[in-house]
C-alpha cells in the first residue's frame, strides 16, 4: 500500500465508529439508568416520608388544638363558674350581708384564682364595689365609691390582709364615675344574662382585660350586676409558652380578626396603642398568620398548608366557644419543623446514591477501558495474524528466488524483504570481512527510492563501540542512533547523510560468532519481525560461508586495477556548422576576438531543432544516414547564411541555432530567426520527403536573455546558458506534432505582425509560471 | 494483500445485462502484479464498460471481482473510493471536466486521494508531460485542447503518482506518433514495481511494437471473453 494514501481501503472506519459508540454507550447508559433509579427511588421515599410526616404533624396539631382548646376553657371556666355562683348568692342573700358576701366570695376567688384580676358590683342606682389584689400582690383591696352623684363623690379604699383586717384606709376622688355608663354594666343588664365582653385596656395597670358579668335583681328589687375581671396576659404567657414544633407559634383571635392573646400581643397592642378595635394582625409583620386566618375565612376551620416566601406551613383554626360568643385559635408551624427528618433523611439517601453513583461510574469506565483493551488487543492479534500470513509469504518469495545461496548473485531479495517487513526507510546487510577490522555494506536497499547500494566499508578504529556492540551478538534496537554511544559514530558516518533516526541492529551469527550485521533505519515494526529478520540472518550467513573469496580482496582488485586510459575526443570544430560571429551582424562585422564575446545578451533569438530518436536509429544503414545528415547540415548552413544567424551548433540529435547575440538588444533577430526556422522546415521537409522519410524533427523558438563567452583553454569553447536557451529546447521537445515550429509568447509577441500563429493553449512550467505556446505557422 | 496474490480477478463474473449491455455470460480473467493483459475488442463501448466493471463500477448477477485481494461489492463508498484511487486509467471519451483546467482534471486524483504535496504532484505531472510532448502542465480547459494534446493529457494522469492498476482504454488513434514510445516506457517501468496493466485495443497495431511484453492476449466479443494465443 502507497503509505500516503488519506484512506486505506483495506480497513472500513465505520465499523470501529459503531464499535466505540458501543463500547462508551453501554456503560453511559448504564450509569444514566442507575442514577435515574436511584433518583426515583429517593424522590418517592421522601414524598412517601414527608406526606407521613405532615399527616402526623396533623395529627399531632389537632391534639394540640384540643389541648389549647381545654387550656383556654379552663382558663375561663372559673370567671364564667364563679360569677353564677356569685350570682346565685347575692341575689338570695339578705342585702344588708351583700357587701359582706360579695368581699367574702370574692377575696377567695382572688386567692384561689390567679388569672382573676378583680371583681366588680354595681346595680341600677350607680352604686358600685371593687375587691382586687393589693399592691405586690399583698392582701386585697376593696375599693366602694361614695357620695355618687356629687362632687365629693369618692373611692374609699381599704387595704385588708389575709385575715380580713383593715390594714390602710385612704381615699381618692372619683370624679364622675358612674358604672352604669361602662359596657361591662350596660350590655349586661342589656342582655339579661351572662355576658363577656370585648378585650379592654385598663387604665391604670395597662393591662388587658376581660369581663364576665351576670345580672340578678336583688332582694331590694334593684338590678345588680357582679363582674369578674381577668387578665388576659396570663393567657397570653400560656399561648407564648406553648411549644409547637421547632419554631410554630399560637394565636387568639375573635371572628372579626381582633387579637385576644397569644404570638406578637406585645407588638400588636403597642401597634394598636391600647385600642383593641385596632388590634388586627399586621399582614407586613405577621405574613404566615394574615394568610392562614384569610384561609380560615374563606374555607372556615380545619388544618391547611399554606405557602409563603417559597416554604410551606402548616396551619390549624379551630373555634373556642366564650359563652355565646366563641373565638379562633391559629396554630402556625413551619413544615420543615415536622418534615425535617425527611429532609434529613433524604439528604443521607442522597449521599448513598452519590456514592452508589460514583461506584457505577467507576465501573462504568472501568468496563469502557476493558472493552477498549480487549479491541485493541482483538485488533493487535488481527494484525500479528496478517503479519504471520504476510511474513510467510515474504518468506515463500524469499525462499522462491532461485539464486538465494549463489554467492555470485546479490540477491537483493533479502534486503528489500527485510524493508518490507518491518517498514524500514532503509534496510542494509553488513559482512565483518576476514580480516575482523573492516564492515562492509553487501547491500542497503532504500525503500522509498526503491533503490540498492553496496559497497561502504567501514573500518574499526572508527567504529569501536559499534564493532564492539556488533561482536557481541546482542540485537539492539535504538530510538534515536545519534544519542546513543555505541552507535553514535555509525550515524555520523552511515546515517546522517541519509536522514534516518532510530536504528535497529540483528547480528550475523557464523559458525564461530558473529560475521556480520543487518541494520534496519526507521523501522517501526522492526521489533514485530524480529524473528524473520533472524531468519533473514541465517540466510545471509549461510550465503557469506559459500563465497569463496573475500570482499578486501575484490575490492582491493578493484583499487589496484588500472584505470583505461581516456580516449582524448578531439572536435576540431567545437561542433559549430557556423561558427559564432563568422556572419555580419546588422550590416557590421562581428568581434575577430571571440573572447570579446563574454557577458551577457539581453535578446538572443534561440532556435532548436530535435531531430527523432526512433527515425534516426531505424535507418539501418549508416552511410546513408550520414549523407543524410552531412546534407541536412548543409542546408541549414545555407540557410544561416542567407538569414544572417549568429552560430549554428550541433549536439547529439540537437542544432541549436543563435541570433542576436550582441550586447544591444537586436530587434531584427527573432525576425531572421523565424525566417530562418520556415525555411529550414520547408527545405529539410522536401529533403526528407525526396528521401521517401516521414518528418523526423520538431523546432522550438525563444527569445530572451542568455549569458556565454568562450571557455577554458584551449581549444576554447563558446557555449550560451540561460532561460531562453533552456526554453527553446522545450520547446522543440514538446512541440505538437513533427515538423512543427513551436515557439514562446515572448516570439509571438515579437512576431506577431509579421507571421501567422496558431495558439496551442495555455501551460504551467516549473520556474517560469504560466505562459502559453503557439505553433509558427508561416508568413503573413 | 498478499506477496503472491493475483492483483485482478474476475471469478465466473456475470454482469447485468441490462446496465450494461455485455452479454451474461460469464467472465474469467486473473492478473498478477507486473502483468500486462491486452483486451482486442473493436467496439469501444463495449471496452469502456468492461473496464468500468474491472473498476467495481458496475452491478453484477453472479461471481466476484476481486482488486488487490478486495471484492468491489463487499466495499462501502469511503473504501471503494480510496481503492480506485489505485488505478489509472485512460478513458476514450475523455470523462474531462472542462470547467477546470486541464492540470486540474490531471491532478486532482491525486491530490484527492494522497497526502502528497501539491508541489511534488505537479513537479511529476509536468515531468510526466515533458516526456509525452507536453511543453508544460496544460492550464487551458481541456475542451479547447487539440486532440493530440487531450491524448498526451489523459496519459499524464493515467501515470501520475503509483497506481497499482493501469486500465487503458486505446487511444492509439489520437496519440501522437511520437509519443508512442514515452508511453510503452511508461507502461514497463509501472509494470517493473508491480502495476498490472489491463490494455483495450481495437486493432493489432496499437500493441504491435510491445507484443513481446504482453502477458495475456484476449479478445472481448460479443459471445463473451476469451484468451487468444499469445505470441
Amino acid at each position: 500500500m502507497s503509505t500516503d494514501e488519506i484512506v486505506d481501503p483495506t480497513i472500513a472506519p465505520s465499523d470501529q465508529f459503531r464499535r466505540f459508540l458501543l463500547h462508551i454507550g453501554i456503560p453511559v447508559a448504564g450509569v444514566v439508568s442507575v442514577i435515574a433509579i436511584i433518583a426515583g427511588v429517593g424522590w418517592h421515599s421522601y414524598q412517601t416520608a414527608r406526606t407521613g410526616a405532615l399527616a402526623l404533624t396533623h395529627d399531632l396539631l389537632v391534639s394540640q388544638q384540643d389541648y389549647i382548646a381545654k387550656e383556654v376553657s379552663s382558663f375561663l371556666m372559673p370567671a364564667s363558674a364563679g360569677a353564677i355562683v356569685a350570682r346565685d348568692m347575692l341575689e338570695h342573700g339578705a342585702p344588708s350581708v351583700e357587701q359582706k358576701i360579695f368581699n367574702g366570695y370574692s377575696s377567695t376567688m382572688l386567692r384561689n384564682v390567679p388569672q382573676i384580676q378583680s371583681f366588680y358590683l354595681a346595680d341600677g342606682d350607680g352604686s358600685f364595689s371593687e375587691l382586687e389584689r393589693g399592691g405586690n400582690n399583698q392582701g386585697i383591696s376593696v375599693t366602694t365609691l361614695q357620695n355618687r352623684g356629687t362632687d365629693k363623690a369618692t373611692f374609699a379604699h381599704e387595704l385588708r390582709d389575709g385575715n380580713d383586717k383593715v390594714i390602710k384606709q385612704w381615699q381618692t376622688p372619683a370624679g364622675n364615675y358612674d358604672p352604669r355608663g361602662h359596657s361591662w354594666f350596660a350590655d349586661t343588664v342589656k342582655a339579661g344574662q351572662e355576658f363577656w365582653t370585648h378585650p379592654y385596656v385598663v387604665e391604670v395597670t395597662r393591662q388587658l382585660i376581660l369581663t364576665s358579668a351576670v345580672p340578678y335583681k336583688g332582694a331590694d328589687d334593684k338590678t345588680h350586676v357582679y363582674a369578674i375581671n381577668i387578665s388576659l396576659d396570663h393567657l397570653n404567657k400560656f399561648l407564648n409558652s406553648l411549644k409547637i414544633g421547632e419554631s410554630g407559634n399560637a394565636i387568639l383571635l375573635d371572628h372579626d380578626g381582633h387579637v385576644l392573646a397569644g404570638h406578637g400581643m406585645e407588638e400588636t397592642l403597642v401597634q394598636a396603642n391600647g385600642d383593641p378595635m385596632k388590634m388586627v394582625i399586621d399582614p407586613a409583620r405577621f405574613p404566615v398568620m394574615t394568610k392562614a386566618f384569610d384561609q380560615y375565612r374563606v374555607h372556615g376551620y380545619g388544618a391547611r398548608t399554606v405557602r409563603v416566601n417559597d416554604k410551606n406551613y402548616v396551619t390549624i383554626t379551630a373555634n373556642l366557644p366564650v359563652g355565646k360568643d366563641s373565638w379562633v385559635l391559629l396554630l402556625v408551624a413551619p413544615e420543615d419543623d415536622f418534615s425535617r427528618f425527611a429532609m434529613a433523611s433524604g439528604r443521607q439517601n442522597l449521599l448513598f446514591s452519590i456514592l452508589v453513583v460514583l461506584m457505577a461510574s467507576g465501573l462504568g469506565f472501568m468496563l469502557f477501558l476493558q472493552a477498549r483493551r480487549s479491541e485493541r488487543l482483538r485488533r493487535e492479534i488481527e494484525q500479528s495474524h496478517a503479519v504471520a500470513n504476510y511474513e510467510s509469504h515474504a518468506l515463500q518469495s524469499v525462499a522462491a528466488y532461485p539464486e538465494l545461496f549463489n554467492p555470485e548473485d546479490n540477491a537483493l531479495i533479502l534486503t528489500e524483504a527485510l524493508a518490507d517487513q518491518s517498514h524500514a526507510r532503509r534496510a542494509a546487510i553488513w559482512r565483518i570481512l576476514h580480516d575482523g577490522h573492516t564492515l562492509m555494506c553487501i547491500d542497503s536497499y532504500d525503500r522509498q527510492q526503491d533503490v540498492h547500494s553496496g559497497g561502504f566499508e567501514m573500518a574499526t578504529t572508527d567504529l569501536k563501540s559499534f564493532f564492539d556492540a556488533v561482536s557481541h551478538g546482542d540485537a539492539l534496537a535504538i530510538a534515536s542512533a545519534a544519542d546513543d554511544e555505541r552507535t553514535a559514530a555509525f550515524y555520523r558516518v552511515y546515517m546522517r547523510s541519509f536522514g534516518s533516526k532510530a536504528l535497529f541492529c540483528n547480528p550475523i551469527q557464523g559458525a564461530t560468532g558473529p560475521v556480520g550485521v543487518i541494520t534496519l533505519e526507521d523501522a517501526p515494526r522492526a521489533d514485530m519481525v524480529s524473528h524473520f529478520v533472524d531468519m533473514i540472518a541465517g540466510v545471509a550467513a549461510a550465503r557469506f560461508s559459500a563465497q569463496h573469496f573475500t570482499a578486501v580482496a575484490a575490492a582491493r582488485e578493484e583499487l589496484e586495477s588500472e584505470p583505461p586510459a581516456d580516449e582524448e575526443p578531439h572536435d576540431p570544430s567545437q561542433g559549430f556548422l557556423l561558427a559564432p560571429g563568422a556572419l555580419a551582424m546588422n550590416g557590421q562585422q562581428a568581434p575577430a576576438d571571440l573572447k570579446e564575446m563574454n557577458g551577457f545578451y539581453p535578446a538572443v533569438a534561440i532556435m532548436v531543432i530535435s531531430l527523432s530518436d526512433m527515425v534516426m536509429t531505424a535507418q539501418n544503414d549508416p552511410t546513408a544516414n550520414i549523407k543524410l545528415i552531412d546534407t541536412m547540415a548543409g542546408l541549414l548552413q545555407d540557410i544561416a547564411h542567407q538569414c544572417g544567424l549568429y552560430s549554428i551548433r550541433m549536439l547529439g540529435h540537437r542544432v541549436v541555432c543563435v541570433a542576436g547575440c550582441s550586447h544591444t538588444p537586436d530587434k531584427g533577430a527573432s525576425y531572421r530567426m523565424a525566417n530562418a526556422a520556415l525555411m529550414m522546415r520547408e527545405n529539410m521537409l522536401a529533403m526528407l520527403a525526396k528521401e521517401d522519410l516521414d518528418p523526423i524533427f520538431r523546432i522550438g523558438m525563444d527569445v530572451g536573455p542568455v549569458f556565454g563567452g568562450m571557455l577554458g583553454k584551449e581549444p576554447q569553447a563558446f557555449n550560451l546558458w540561460g532561460d531562453a536557451m533552456g526554453m527553446a529546447e522545450m520547446m522543440a521537445q514538446g512541440a505538437p506534432d513533427v515538423g512543427t515550429i513551436q515557439v514562446t509568447e515572448d516570439v509571438y509577441l515579437a512576431l506577431r505582425q509579421n507571421f501567422l500563429f496558431r495558439e496551442r493553449g495555455r501551460f504551467f512550467i516549473p520556474g517560469v509560471g504560466l505562459t502559453r505556446t503557439y505553433v509558427l505557422a508561416g508568413r503573413r | 494483500m498478499t506477496a503472491n496474490a493475483p492483483l485482478l480477478e474476475l471469478r465466473d463474473v456475470v454482469p447485468s445485462f441490462a446496465e450494461t449491455g455485455l452479454m451474461p455470460a460469464p467472465y474469467n480473467l486473473r492478473m498478477m502484479p507486473g502483468e500486462c493483459v491486452v483486451i482486442d475488442c473493436r467496439d469501444s463501448a463495449r471496452a469502456a464498460i468492461f473496464a468500468d466493471m474491472c473498476s467495481g463500477m458496475v452491478s453484477l448477477t453472479q461471481g466476484s471481482i476481486r482488486f488487490m485481494g478486495l471484492d468491489w461489492s463487499t466495499l462501502r463508498d469511503r473504501q471503494l473510493n480510496a481503492l480506485r484511487g489505485r488505478i489509472g486509467r485512460i478513458s476514450r471519451h475523455g470523462s474531462w471536466l472542462n470547467l477546470f483546467g486541464t492540470h486540474l482534471n490531471v491532478m486532482l486524483p491525486q491530490l484527492y486521494h494522497t497526502t502528497d504535496e501539491f508541489e511534488d504532484v505537479v513537479e511529476h505531472a509536468t515531468q510526466l508531460g515533458y516526456r509525452f510532448g507536453l511543453p508544460g502542465l496544460p492550464i487551458t480547459a481541456p475542451d479547447r485542447l487539440s486532440g493530440a494534446d487531450l491524448a498526451r493529457a489523459a496519459c499524464v494522469r493515467a501515470f501520475l503518482g503509483r497506481p497499482e492498476l493501469l486500465v487503458l482504454e486505446d487511444i492509439s488513434d489520437t496519440l501522437p506518433e511520437e509519443s508512442v514510445l514515452p508511453f510503452f516506457e511508461t507502461v514497463t517501468a509501472a509494470r517493473d514495481r508491480g502495476c498490472g496493466v489491463l490494455w483495450f485495443v481495437r486493432s493489432p497495431a496499437a500493441w504491435r511494437e510491445y507484443r513481446k511484453a504482453v502477458n495475456l492476449h484476449m479478445r472481448l466479443l460479443d459471445e463473451g471473453l476469451f484468451p487468444m494465443r499469445v505470441v
